[in-house]
């Protein structure tokens, strides 16, 4: 009996001192979808940054891609007390019911980077599906305009940003003009990650050969293991093309190698813009102008990446 | 119950046949009421065959089994124990998470509602059948921590309450100290009192004499013949068992000490927390010290104190004069003390290894050829050994597993005899080995002392003790009782110090 | 009196253990006993308590089942499936992408749906246990065999994709709180008591405990082991089938690639809980202690932000030393 007064009192002491350094500032969460490429990390910066900056504070929690760990860190998130959810879903499903419970309790929701089906407060991201036919266009008008053998690296199937990637220049190569044109040897899933990127072209380059004229790769990482893989086995001469606008990707396109081109996915843009509409909301009450908020997407090329190389970016 | 003399099991020309041997071939074997039969046999012999297809474990491969006069034939070991046949296994099968109440009702718990199992009835029923072999033991302790004694109560408890008419004791003796012996040889005579029919294996010869009624001796896979205890002798029985005449009076008196004894090994105060107290004790050149005690009384742990086995906490060890700090038996080997240990087949072999690697091993070191280990070497040193000695077995590259108990002790005394040796620890070196094989690993023990090497010998047969030692020392508790010289040393005195009588 | 605290420490250590835990728990963080987090904490332990259970059938048994993480997912998309009348056949087209919620087209009545995925997760686990008796292969190998291709099929069946669209009442086994409890926990701890008195109350969960510990023992009284040997992977197969729905309920949808890694979250739970590797000793008790006082270690560890890859080395470092704790308290009582 007495160690259960004396708890109760240890309890009662630590809430006082907890809630009295709790201060005034709001506490935003961030459920993030994983932290194994330097994009995530940077939206990771990106957000503590702008969060900072607005005077509030924001736990980041790690999926590490597992859908069941995402819906445990929403929850976790929501025992912390957060007045407001940043969410970037594993999958665009799974986590339906849980942001169904998170709305019931009166908190905002942004969805970024990746779609969320439901009900949130906006999405901000890019456009995935024009990410794909921006590079369809490129491949079919510029560099393969005879046709050619494409090899296809995703990161995961069921990910809505390979998805549109993909599909956005597949469909590209569908229209009637180029039906005829181009094959596509293979494709293969890489989970975003530069060493499976060149682990999987290295596994292209065993099957297909000489046969491969272009690797189209769903992001910059997965491309740079890509050209690696490349390099090693001699195959200068096959294009490279990727999505993110890496700093990596847009040295190698100023070198003006194999390395051709990439679409910006600006994640300090993206994240500092949710960050700045969730406050916008929790302290002023301003709900965004538009419910999908979508960044700039823009081809970059050899022609154009001066514009856009930053060495010392974050990314 | 049936009338005394009434045969309950009766297997006539049992034969069972293995891919390349005959295990049994046409044996007969019949179990009366209210008697005692002991089957005898060297290892190899046939026994533990015949009595796994008499307890239902293996079929038969030709002959007939009859129980109460019907014909039957065994599916399985439960149909054998509803048969009213139960078989108490040398290797006690045990389950030693479970209850002994458990273990004895495995398969057949009381239920209770139909469904589920009674605890409460289960346990008054196992206090039941251990109260009638006065067997202190609670039926709700685990098995696994009960020692092996105990746990053969309960096993004798178990077929107690299969209401079996016939039980066989394979070997129970193996794990028994004098004490405990008396206690089941009562046991087996108020189960004989009350009608039913024992089979008794035993190596023992003291023991077949003492509790038996008949007696068949197995050679070979064959009966050789079935005979009334009371109309035999020692002599014939040995006669029937190994073929061959030993004159069993050459078993007595050792090489006997020298004319001055020449102290190799002095012990000063040995002494172990719980286990070891204040031991002291001279080993003399070319002696054999026999050290006789129960069961606990601290042989096997003094054994392997003296090898580095095991740690000290006070005393000291000397070697001609020298000091010894010996910490692991590794450097006890360096010194020259090495060890033949208890459990023969996971501490003195590897069951796995073939005979020359288990000869070998402890020597590698001489046996190489540049800097890898020649195999050439190992043959001729393994062949050298297993000619001396004797040792049967179809090929070097034979796994010492397939060797009979007797062989694979010789295996053990190989491996120690290539090296330069001063003084060799045998702990029950002759145990669970048919009666020629004992005998001659007796004599190779002998040689060893003759040739000037120092032999501390553990056992449990005072026979054997008397007839192989110069000295004998009696434990108890831990302690030396007592160290009595050959011609002082008798029956009588070897037990009355190991049940705790001081020494003079 | 010696003999008695090494007698309580040997039986009770485990919840000396878990409370010290709940101790510490509430007074390193505030929130700990709030309702929601003790909410939470349930429900996320709940499935890896169902494996659990599965999983100490198994262990007991002297055997091990990798599988149960692939089943689950199997079970996932499974269920999806046959909700929307496709049954390893073509898919129609609203799976995949969302059109407000979808009409369900089960090819099975509801509840119908549910016992036969259940029944399919059991014939898995018939598979293995089968396969492992009848050819004398370690089941770690089989259930190896059957973790990699169970998950393979959901995957290249889906193509990786989840699959959308559940029934309100299987929303409710993962989300619903019948008396203020969450239902997760509720089935949890239910199927853990049925478990815990038919292996102690009948003469089959009896047996198992014997064929575990020494076979030949055992079939020396008279059992035969075959369908002791096998049981227990039908059980685990059928609890992570379960899990599977409950797991479709969560989330909205059938996803192939959920429980990855939870056969060793599984296997930890048992372990800490006491059941030994070797067979024949541990018990469901124990298992849902051993659960409990994982989810606590994972829970304290969230309530103060610890990041994701320091916790899995927590995990590894609680493991150990709950094997030694168990090996030393053993050695303890047996004095």
């Amino acid at each position: 009996m007495k160690k259960k007064i004396l708890l109760g009192l240890v309890i009662l002491l630590a809430v006082a001192v907890l809630a009295g350094a709790q201060g005034k500032k709001i506490l935003l969460g961030f459920s993030h979808v994983a932290m194994n490429c330097p994009y995530y990390l940077a939206m990771d910066k990106a957000a503590k940054d702008t969060a900072a900056a607005r005077g509030a504070e924001i736990i980041v929690l790690n999926a590490d891609l597992d859908i069941s760990k995402q819906i445990s860190d929403v929850e976790s998130l929501l025992v912390k007390g957060v007045k407001g959810l940043i969410i970037n879903s594993v999958t665009e499903y799974g986590t339906m019911p849980i942001i169904k419970k998170v709305k019931a309790m009166g908190i905002p929701v942004v969805a970024i980077d990746r779609p969320l089906y439901g009900d949130y407060l906006a999405y901000v991201g890019i456009d995935q599906w024009k990410a794909g036919e921006l590079q369809g266009n490129y491949f079919t008008k510029t560099l393969l305009p005879a046709g050619g053998n494409i090899l296809l690296i995703i990161g995961d199937p069921g990910c809505p940003a390979s998805i549109g990637r993909g599909n956005g220049m597949l469909a590209i190569l569908d229209r009637p003009e180029n039906k005829g044109k181009y094959k596509i040897l293979a494709t293969y899933a890489a989970e975003y990650n530069q060493m499976l990127g060149m682990q999987k072209m290295e596994e292209g380059i065993a099957a297909f050969g000489d046969k491969i004229d272009l690797v189209y790769c769903a992001n910059d990482s997965m491309a740079l293991g890509a050209l690696d893989a490349l390099r090693n086995a001699d195959m200068e001469s096959v294009l490279v093309a990727g999505v993110d606008g890496q700093k990596e990707a847009y040295a190698e396109i100023l070198t003006g190698g194999q390395y051709k081109s990439t679409v910006i996915n600006n994640y300090w843009e993206i994240t500092q813009k949710a960050v700045h509409l969730l406050m916008d909301y929790l302290q002023k009450k301003v709900p965004p102008k538009t419910k999908d908020v979508i960044t700039g997407t823009i081809l970059v090329t050899a022609d154009n990446v001066k514009k856009y190389y930053d060495q010392n970016a974050v990314f | 119950m049936n009338g005394a003399g009434q045969a309950l099991l009766e297997a006539r020309g049992i034969t069972k046949i293995y891919p390349g041997v005959v295990a049994l071939d046409g044996v007969d074997f019949q179990v009366n009421a209210g008697e005692v039969h002991c089957l005898a046999g060297e290892n190899g012999a046939g026994k533990s065959t015949l009595i796994e297809i008499l307890g239902g474990s293996y079929p038969k491969d030709g002959g007939t089994i009859r129980v109460a006069g019907r014909e039957v034939e065994f599916s399985s070991p439960r149909h054998a124990q509803e048969m009213g046949i139960a078989v108490l296994h040398q290797e006690l099968p045990v389950l030693p998470h479970l209850s002994v109440a458990e273990n004895i009702f495995l398969s057949r718990q009381p239920l209770r509602g139909g469904r589920l199992v009674s605890y409460v009835e289960m346990n008054r029923q196992a206090r039941r059948w251990l109260e009638v072999i006065r067997a202190d033991v609670d039926p709700r302790a685990l098995l696994g921590d009960l020692p092996i004694s105990r746990q053969q109560l309960v096993s004798i408890a178990k077929a107690l309450s299969l209401e079996a008419r016939v039980i066989i004791f394979d070997e129970p003796s193996a794990v028994l100290a004098t004490a405990e012996l008396r206690r089941l040889f009562e046991i087996i005579n108020s189960l004989k009192a009350e009608g039913r029919g024992i089979v008794y294996i035993s190596h023992r010869l003291e023991e077949i004499f003492e509790i038996g009624d008949r007696v068949t001796v197995l050679r070979n896979g064959k009966r050789v013949g079935t005979e009334q205890i009371a109309n035999i002798d020692r002599g014939t029985l040995i006669k029937m068992l190994v073929g061959r005449e030993i004159d069993e009076s050459q078993i007595g008196g050792g090489a006997g000490p020298a004319e001055r004894p020449e102290p190799v090994l002095e012990v000063r105060g040995l002494a172990r927390k719980g286990v070891l107290q204040d031991i002291h004790f001279t080993l003399n050149r070319g002696e054999i010290l026999g050290v006789y005690g129960l069961v606990g009384a601290g042989r096997t742990e003094l054994a392997r104190a003296l090898i580095g086995a095991d740690r000290v906490d006070a005393g000291e060890i000397l070697l001609e004069g020298r000091r010894l700090k010996i910490t692991s038996p590794r450097e006890a080997i360096r010194s020259g003390l090495c060890l033949s240990p208890e459990d023969r087949k996971t501490q003195g072999v590897f069951l796995e290894k073939t005979v020359q690697d288990n000869i070998c091993l402890p020597s590698l070191k001489s046996l190489k050829s540049g800097l890898f280990v020649s195999y050439l070497k190992i043959a001729r040193y393994a062949a050298d050994f297993v000619s001396k000695l004797r040792i049967v077995t179809p090929s070097l590259r034979q796994h010492v597993k397939y060797l009979s108990g007797g062989n694979q002790q010789k295996v053990v005394l190989a491996k120690w005899l290539g090296m330069k040796l001063k003084v060799f620890i045998f702990d029950e070196p002759t145990r669970g080995i048919d009666v020629g094989a004992k005998e001659e690993i007796r004599g190779l023990i002998r040689g060893l002392a003759r040739e000037g090497k120092s032999v501390i010998m553990i056992s449990s047969e005072i026979p054997e003790i008397l007839g192989i030692s110069d000295r004998v020392a009696v434990m108890h508790e831990g302690r030396i009782e007592a160290i009595l010289p050959r011609r002082e040393a008798t029956r009588e005195k070897l037990m009355a110090y190991s049940m705790g009588a001081k020494g003079a | 009196m010696k003999l008695k605290t090494n007698q309580i420490l040997g039986d009770y250590g485990l919840f000396l253990v878990l409370l010290l835990l709940v101790i510490v728990s509430a007074i390193l963080s505030p929130l700990f006993f709030s309702y929601i987090n003790l909410a939470n904490l349930l429900t996320q332990a709940s499935f890896t308590g169902l494996l659990a259970l599965g999983m100490t059938f198994v262990i007991l048994m002297g055997g091990i089942d990798l599988s149960v993480g692939s089943v689950v997912g199997f079970s996932s998309i499974l269920y999806a499936s046959i909700l929307h009348g496709a049954f390893f056949t073509f898919m129609p087209k609203e799976i995949f992408i969302y059109q407000g919620a979808p009409k369900l087209t089960p090819i099975l009545p509801l509840p119908l749906d549910i016992l036969f995925v259940l029944a399919v997760g059991a014939v898995i686990g018939l598979a293995s246990g089968f396969l492992s008796y009848r050819f004398r292969i370690h089941s770690f190998i089989i259930t190896l065999c059957v973790m990699i291709f169970t998950r393979g099929l959901a995957i290249s069946y889906t193509r990786g994709q989840p699959l959308f669209g559940v029934p309100d009442p299987v929303s409710f086994l993962a989300y619903g709180m019948p008396a203020k409890i969450p239902m997760p926990t509720i089935i949890w701890l239910g199927a853990s008591l049925l478990s815990l008195l038919f292996l102690r109350y009948t003469r089959f969960g009896r047996g198992i405990y014997a064929v575990g510990g020494g076979e030949e023992a055992a079939r020396l009284s008279g059992i035969q082991p075959a369908w002791y040997r096998i049981s227990p992977y039908v059980a685990s197969g059928f609890f992570s089938a379960l899990v599977g729905i409950m797991m479709s309920g969560r989330m909205g949808c059938g996803d192939p690639k959920i429980g990855q890694g939870w056969e060793l979250d599984a296997i930890a739970a048992v372990v800490i809980g006491g059941t030994s590797l070797s067979g024949g000793k541990g018990s469901v008790g124990g298992t849902v202690v051993g659960v409990l006082i994982m989810g606590l270690i994972i829970n304290i560890m969230n309530l103060l932000a610890i990041e994701a890859y320091p916790q899995q080395m927590a995990k590894g470092i609680i493991i150990i030393a709950a094997l030694a704790l168990h090996s030393a308290l053993s050695k303890r009582r047996s004095r």
